[in-house]
């Protein structure tokens, strides 16, 4: 049942991703592809994280995805919703390696090697300009990149996918496998859980959702650079979406994204005056919405709904 | 009777450190076996390396007549071992249905889930009255006896106890023991780590004295009990004999053994 309701609601969804763009203004098209690739990567971080795997290497993924989209567009002419699934391939192949390559590694030690991972990978497409066109950067295929609504559309759509295969994996068994992997691999173990299969399954998946992401900006914004593909402040907002949001919740994320799109866009409207004093308050907020937030805005949510449904309690009682 | 686990000489530690050297057991089918010892004697070293959660430096594990030395844990599951490990290590913050769930997470044991779950509740019906609780909310017996159901709902041949009395007030302890005497008559062959060799005792047919990484002692229950060295080493005093008298000294040690265990 509710299942059924879950699917009418990502249907629903669906419609108004495919439907709606046509119709917004340009300044908010611009605004909902920016939320589609936070929610995409936010999710594919908290995926990870809800497993036990701190990542610090998103932005790897999300450039692997950008310049696996613009190599194929520029010398096979691959079109847009083509690049997706070789992008998206790329970005798996690379998590479920680096969970194979990281092996025991946890903790600070696997976030460090995925923040290895992810410079080493920016050092790398600087460093074979013959491919990347190296610090001078590239254009994608001009004549293949879709008009702006197409690709709002196709933002919004893959976000909500996202969102629902989170939704399906949190009320599946392998969510259960996945929390218990958070409090040590040995319990798992002793379940008859093979933690391997498990880590990297989540670790492809979580790299096949931030690649997209990064296939959707590549196409979007048209022009690809090493520093600007794998920049870290993609990991750090994909971090702080769900921390902000409720992290390991599923609704997280995605509340996480558009706070945090939200408060950026006010800050820099009521503070732009002066350069920088926008990105302070923005910096600002984040740290106290962390701070005196721990749950998120999901856990806010969950307090706010138990304190009410007591005092609906109690005035039963007193009835 | 047919022996469902032996351990050859079997080498095992942590880094440079071995802590167990040479320990050789056997398990029969049915039976339920414990493994005395102080604390740092190797027990819990020889079940880690029963349950695969530490390679072997040497030596042999055969089960079922196969050799799974080198087997990873979560297939030894599947073959039926499932360990209820030292400090319950339950998931605090999943409900109690939640938890014996995850212990059926193998296919084969979740094929009979259903059937698994009522036979847990039967045994512990306290469970069943706090399904949708929270299971770090519970008290402590009451979370040894989730991590002896979750590790039941693997449906195991050879179930591994390690530790189960650890914390508990004596009374919820002996409560505990019952039901692993319960397990064991139906059919479960039990392997017990304890340090409560009395409580122990009361339950295993065999059992092996560990002390320093070997097996230093073997016998029926009723030998360990009358052992000696079992006697001054863990479980207090020897029994009397016909015409002896305890000691004023004797019978303080007792009464205060006595509170300890009461």
């Amino acid at each position: 049942m509710s299942f059924l309701l879950a699917w009418i609601a990502i249907l629903l969804a669906v419609v108004a991703a495919i439907l709606l763009p046509p119709f917004l203004p340009p300044g908010l098209d611009d605004w909902c592809t920016r939320l589609s690739t936070l929610v995409l990567v936010a999710v594919s971080w908290n995926l990870m994280a809800n497993a036990g795997l701190i990542s610090l290497g998103h932005s790897g993924f999300w450039g692997l995805g950008s310049y696996t989209a613009a190599l194929l567009a520029n010398s096979v002419y691959m079109p847009f919703w083509l690049s997706i699934v070789p992008g998206m391939l790329i970005g798996a192949v690379a998590g479920a390696g680096l969970a194979y390559i990281t092996g025991r590694l946890r903790g600070l030690f696997f976030a460090i090697s995925t923040l290895a991972m992810s410079e080493g990978l920016r050092v790398i497409a600087l460093m074979v300009p013959k491919l990347t066109g190296g610090a001078e950067g590239l254009f994608v295929h001009d004549a293949l990149r879709p008009d702006r609504t197409t690709l709002t559309s196709f933002a919004l759509t893959l976000s909500i996918a996202a969102v629902a295969v989170s939704y399906f994996l949190s009320k599946s068994r392998y969510q259960y496998a996945m929390r218990a992997m958070r409090d040590g691999e040995t319990v798992v173990q002793m379940l008859g859980v093979n933690p391997l299969r498990y880590r990297a399954g989540v670790t492809a998946l979580s790299g096949a959702l931030a690649s997209c992401a990064g296939v959707v900006s590549a196409w979007y914004t048209g022009y690809l650079d090493p520093n600007a593909a794998f920049d870290l402040k993609i990991t750090i907002s994909s971090q702080i979406a769900p921390l902000f949001g409720g992290l390991y919740t599923v609704a997280g994320p995605v509340l996480g994204s558009f706070a945090t799109l939200a408060i950026s866009e006010l800050t820099r409207l009521y503070f732009g005056y002066s350069a920088g004093v926008g990105l302070l308050a923005y910096g600002l907020i984040l740290v106290f919405g962390v701070l005196f937030m721990p749950t998120g805005m999901v856990g806010i949510w969950r307090s706010w709904r138990s304190v009410v449904g007591r005092r609906g309690a109690v005035a039963v009682n007193h009835a | 009777m047919t022996p469902l686990l032996e351990l050859e000489k079997v080498r095992a530690g942590y880094e440079d450190s071995i802590a167990i050297d040479g320990v050789s057991l056997t398990v029969g089918e049915g039976e339920v076996v414990c493994l005395l010892g102080a604390n740092g004697a190797g027990k819990t070293t020889t079940m880690r390396a029963v349950t695969g959660l530490i390679p072997l430096a040497g030596g042999k594990i055969i089960y079922r007549g196969r050799d799974i030395s080198t087997m990873p844990t979560h297939l030894r599951v599947a073959e039926g071992i499932c360990l209820a490990p030292e400090g319950r290590q339950i998931f605090p913050e999943l409900t109690v249905l939640e938890n014996l769930r995850l212990g059926s997470f193998c296919a084969r044991a979740r094929a009979q889930r259903n059937d698994t779950m009522e036979q847990v509740f039967s045994l512990f019906p306290r469970l069943k009255e706090r399904i949708n609780q929270d299971a770090g909310s519970m008290s402590g017996g009451e979370q040894q006896m989730l991590a002896i159901g979750r590790a039941l709902m693997g449906q195991p041949k050879l179930l591994a106890l390690d530790e189960p009395s650890l914390g508990l007030a004596p009374k919820i302890m002996m409560t505990v023991f019952d039901s692993i005497r319960a397990i064991a008559k139906a059919g479960i062959t039990i392997l017990l780590v304890e340090q409560n060799t009395r409580a122990a005792l009361t339950v295993a047919q065999r059992g092996y004295v560990l002390a320093t990484g070997r097996v230093v002692y073997e016998g029926s229950a009723e030998q360990l009990v009358q052992s000696e060295m079992v006697q001054q080493a863990f479980v207090g005093s020897r029994p009397l004999g016909p015409g002896e008298r305890k000691g004023r000294r004797q019978r303080r040690l007792e009464q205060a053994d006595e509170v300890r265990h009461a």
